[in-house]
């Protein structure tokens, strides 16, 4: 049995928004934590880690662990039929074969409730060895947003050199090349738009952009993002939400340069 | 025409002085025992009384005078100075009056003993104390007049100007005050303090009320003062106060430290030399800074041996008259004019006895007058010869910040913890392969190197390892190293140190550049970049029987080595960051392990150990990968293993 009541929907909205073009179907995995989805794309190439933690539901109430197959696609197109301000309450039975979902407005004078159908997903669970980057970089989430929609004009990947003075977006394509560096600063007056680093060693990787310019969806979920990388393993990108996280991690594009 | 000489002389603000210095001046010259001469002393005298009566309008100088007057007997002048001392007297007397300098006369025999330990460049444990009464007496007087005048009211305080209330008189009563104040004084500042203490007292005016008060009761009226523990000890220790001692605080302060719980050395000093005036010594962070500055204890303020010292200072310089105001004005000095930074000295009524000013004014002469230095240096070979004893406790110079400067701020002192160091270092991980023709087994075993038995890690066992100064002295670099220039030197070491001669002519070898991980030591941050070298097949089965005879060659000593198991690995002691090495190798192989299983099933290959995959080489895999994904885009699969 499941019951979460989150005081502000559009974070689920959000959270859609942010995951169902790179996947599908997902399981969302329900346990007394909270709500968990773990999933790879199609090709994969890319993985979404997903986690909203039981503190950020009033009140949670998961007795029994339990997965949830759900349609992404299906899911948010219910959601978009709740108000950014609504209360929504999801809702599902240990043996039900649907996920119940209740919008109230503010007024508390209207309420919709829909059912989802559920499906069986075979899922693959991967284990992410625990990494230490050898560069986090951490900067602005709409400035990320930015920069991966600006090469994209250019090149379908880009290389991204990190190094203690800053971090180096660049891309090459038939049209002519591009870059983007963004200075390590510690502006104390835009706390929210200073660019950190973290670094043990210089990093150079590259990256399709296509991906990045995906997972840039969740920019309206966290103002920062963080960037962790080594070489020769997958990209984190990480958006911080106040009770839980969403993670991408992207395989790098291996010998392109040489 | 008048001469330079008595335009100057003309000039001069202070006639008498000119006149006295040019006549000890000349006394100096012709008489080659002036050391007793009469005429010296007279000039001393002089110059001591214009400089009383310079300062006869403070108010603060008229107690002094007022009180010296009454209580001082004994002459002024150090017993300990031996006729000597008046010869650099002198000197500073000219290089003043040359500067137009204004310092206090009885400065000056610190000031000589602070030259005396700057070109000696050592002193004796005396130095930081104050071993004669009459030096104490000075302090004594110049703090009490100065904290009867200057000190701050607060309510816990009856002194000068808060004389004593009917209900102090009570047993005990002004114990449990100050006991209250100083408890809440703790890591926090007086001005917030003022409104809880009345507060307090205003709900527990006797130790008896607060042993009767409820716990809850005690957090709440404590709320915003933070270290709750301070209040329940409070609590606690007044109702064992009044089981045990009839609600009256002990007046021994050995005997309060024991017993009452949340009653340290300080504390005990505290109450009873406020409440009870019994003579006991007290240090806190504010006597500590006083009295290091009064002394110039430049040890590191840390080390228990130091605290010690101020410790003995304080009891040296207790005061039996007044040692409740003594302590108070000692500490109330050190946070109002004797403060971490920006002291003010000209506001300091013990400025002629602090060693630290008395640094000062001697540096800055030093500079300004290269012959007075010269001067005192004749003096000080002379006298240093019967010092035999000498302070251990403080940091050499070179550790010390504001030293430079000539800054009274260079006490106290801490130790400078120093950032580590970085290195770096190749380290080369050869690994034989043998395959057994009958059952047709493959073993690995690795080559390990005895550390030398001296300096880091000494006598430890690692993996064949080039360190940042060959590395360095190699290849003519200062910066970091590359790859190429590790393995350069890794092959050459191998080859040349412990004589592997073997590698040179191998065909069936391997070498891949690892990465590298780092190591922190105490004081070095190391960084291992770790190179792999795989020999496998006929050139394995061969060397092996070289490599157990290895030649020693003649002079140089070749480093104790040894081959070792996978299985005997994990179990052989090996260092830590050593160890790290081992396990990139390990995820590394890992890695490939489970790419090689992906790539030809595509399903169910779990990433272990096995030696399945190392035979690859990584470039045919990356080759495999850019035949499936354009762009030579890579798969998760590569990098994580599946869970179930």
């Amino acid at each position: 049995m499941l019951e979460a009541r989150l005081q502000t929907g559009a974070l689920l909205k959000k959270v859609l928004e942010a995951i169902k073009e790179l996947i599908t179907d997902a399981n969302f995995d329900c346990s007394d934590n909270g709500i968990a989805l773990q999933a790879m794309d199609n090709s994969h190439v890319a993985l979404v880690a997903l986690l909203l933690r039981h503190d950020g539901f009033e009140p949670y109430r998961c007795d029994r662990s339990l997965a949830l197959g759900v349609n992404l696609v299906s899911l948010s197109k219910v959601l978009r039929c709740a108000g950014n301000d609504d209360i929504i309450t999801l809702k599902a039975d240990d043996t039900a074969d649907v996920l119940s979902l209740t919008f109230e407005n503010t007024d508390n004078d209207r309420i919709s409730e829909y059912e989802l159908k559920l499906m069986d997903i075979d899922s693959e669970h991967l284990g992410i060895p625990d990494t230490t980057y050898e560069a986090v970089v951490q900067m602005s989430s709409a400035e990320f947003a930015r920069i991966c929609k600006d090469l994209q004009v250019l090149s379908d990947s880009v290389q991204i050199d990190v190094t203690k003075e800053g971090v180096k977006f660049g891309a090459k394509g038939e049209l002519g090349s591009g870059a983007v560096t963004l200075k390590q600063n510690g502006n104390v007056d835009k706390e929210e738009e200073a660019t950190l680093i973290e670094l043990q060693q210089n990093v150079s990787l590259n990256f399709s952009l296509k991906y990045l310019v995906n997972f840039t969806k969740a920019t309206p979920l966290a103002s920062r993002v963080s960037l962790s990388m080594s070489s020769e393993v997958p990209l984190l990108v990480e958006y911080k939400m106040e009770a839980g996280y969403i993670r991408y991690y992207l395989a790098p594009k291996i010998g392109e340069d040489n | 025409m008048p001469s330079s000489e008595d335009l100057r002389q003309a000039g001069s603000t202070r006639p008498a002085r000119r006149a006295a210095t040019m006549a000890a001046l000349a006394i100096r010259n012709d008489a080659a025992d002036t050391t007793t001469d009469d005429a010296t002393d007279t000039t001393l005298k002089t110059t001591r009384k214009t400089k009383v009566l310079d300062r006869s309008e403070d108010a603060f100088a008229e107690i002094m005078s007022n009180r010296s007057k009454i209580k001082i007997t004994k002459p002024q002048r150090k017993p300990s100075s031996t006729p000597t001392t008046n010869q650099p007297l002198l000197d500073d007397a000219i290089i003043n009056s040359d500067l137009g300098g204004d310092s206090i006369p009885d400065m000056e025999d610190l000031v000589a003993e602070a030259a005396k330990v700057r070109i000696s460049g050592e002193h004796s444990p005396d130095y930081h104390r104050f071993l004669t009464a009459a030096s104490c007496q000075r302090i004594h007087d110049g703090l009490l007049a100065w904290y009867d005048i200057n000190h701050r009211k607060l309510p816990w305080r009856r002194d000068y100007h808060s004389p004593v209330k009917e209900e102090d008189k009570v047993p005990g009563q002004r114990a449990y005050e100050v006991w209250v104040s100083e408890i809440m004084c703790q890591q926090t500042q007086v001005g917030t303090v003022i409104p809880y203490f009345n507060t307090w007292m205003a709900k527990w005016p006797t130790i008896a009320t607060l042993a009767a008060a409820d716990i809850e009761e005690v957090n709440k009226v404590w709320t915003g003062l933070g270290y709750y523990s301070r209040a329940s000890r409070l609590h606690t220790g007044a109702q064992k106060v009044l089981k045990e001692f009839n609600g009256v605080l002990p007046s021994d302060p050995v005997l309060l430290e024991k017993e009452v719980p949340g009653v340290g050395r300080y504390t005990a000093g505290a109450i009873v030399s406020h409440a009870y005036n019994v003579p006991a010594e007290l240090v806190d962070g504010n006597v500590i800074r006083v009295l290091s500055r009064l002394r110039a204890i430049g040890g590191d303020v840390k080390s228990p041996k130091v605290i010690d010292l101020h410790w003995r200072v304080a009891k040296d310089l207790l005061n039996s008259d007044r040692p409740g105001c003594f302590n108070q004005a000692l500490m109330e000095m050190g946070a109002v004019v004797c403060t971490p930074q920006n002291p003010k000295c000209g506001e300091c009524p013990v400025q002629s006895s602090c060693r630290a000013y008395a640094e000062v004014i001697d540096l800055r002469r030093s500079r300004k007058e290269a012959i007075g230095a010269s001067k005192k240096r004749e003096f000080v070979d002379d006298i240093d010869q019967d010092a035999d004893e000498k302070c251990e406790l403080c940091l050499p110079e070179t550790e010390t910040e504001g030293k430079e400067q000539g800054l009274v701020t260079q006490y106290p002192r801490k130790a400078i913890k120093k950032a580590p160091r970085e290195e770096e270092c190749a380290v080369s991980i050869l690994e034989r392969r043998t395959t057994s023709l009958e059952t047709s087994e493959t073993k690995s075993a690795f080559l390990l190197v005895k550390r030398p038995e001296k300096g880091l890690l000494a006598g430890m066992w690692e993996f064949p390892t080039v360190e940042q100064d060959q590395l360095q002295a190699s290849h003519k670099i200062s910066s970091l190293s590359t790859y190429k220039q590790r393995s350069e030197s890794s092959c050459k070491y191998l080859v040349e140190t412990l004589g592997l001669d073997w590698i040179k002519t191998c065909t069936d070898i391997q070498r891949r550049d690892l990465g590298s991980v780092q190591h922190l030591f105490s004081h070095i941050r190391k960084t291992y970049h770790v190179e792999w070298v795989l020999v496998q097949g006929q050139a394995a089965d061969r060397e092996t029987k070289a490599a157990n005879s290895p030649k020693s060659k003649q002079g140089s000593t070749v480093p104790e080595t040894e081959w070792l198991s996978t299985e005997k690995l994990a179990t052989a002691a090996i260092p830590t960051g050593i160890n790290k090495t081992f396990q990139l190798l390990q995820k590394f192989k890992e890695a490939n392990a489970s790419l090689t299983g992906d790539k030809r099933k595509g399903v169910g290959a779990v990433g272990t150990a096995s030696s399945d995959g190392l035979g690859r080489d990584r470039k045919k895999v990356k080759k495999e990968i850019k035949k499936e994904n354009d762009g030579g885009q890579a798969t998760l699969s590569l990098f994580f293993t599946r869970a179930k």
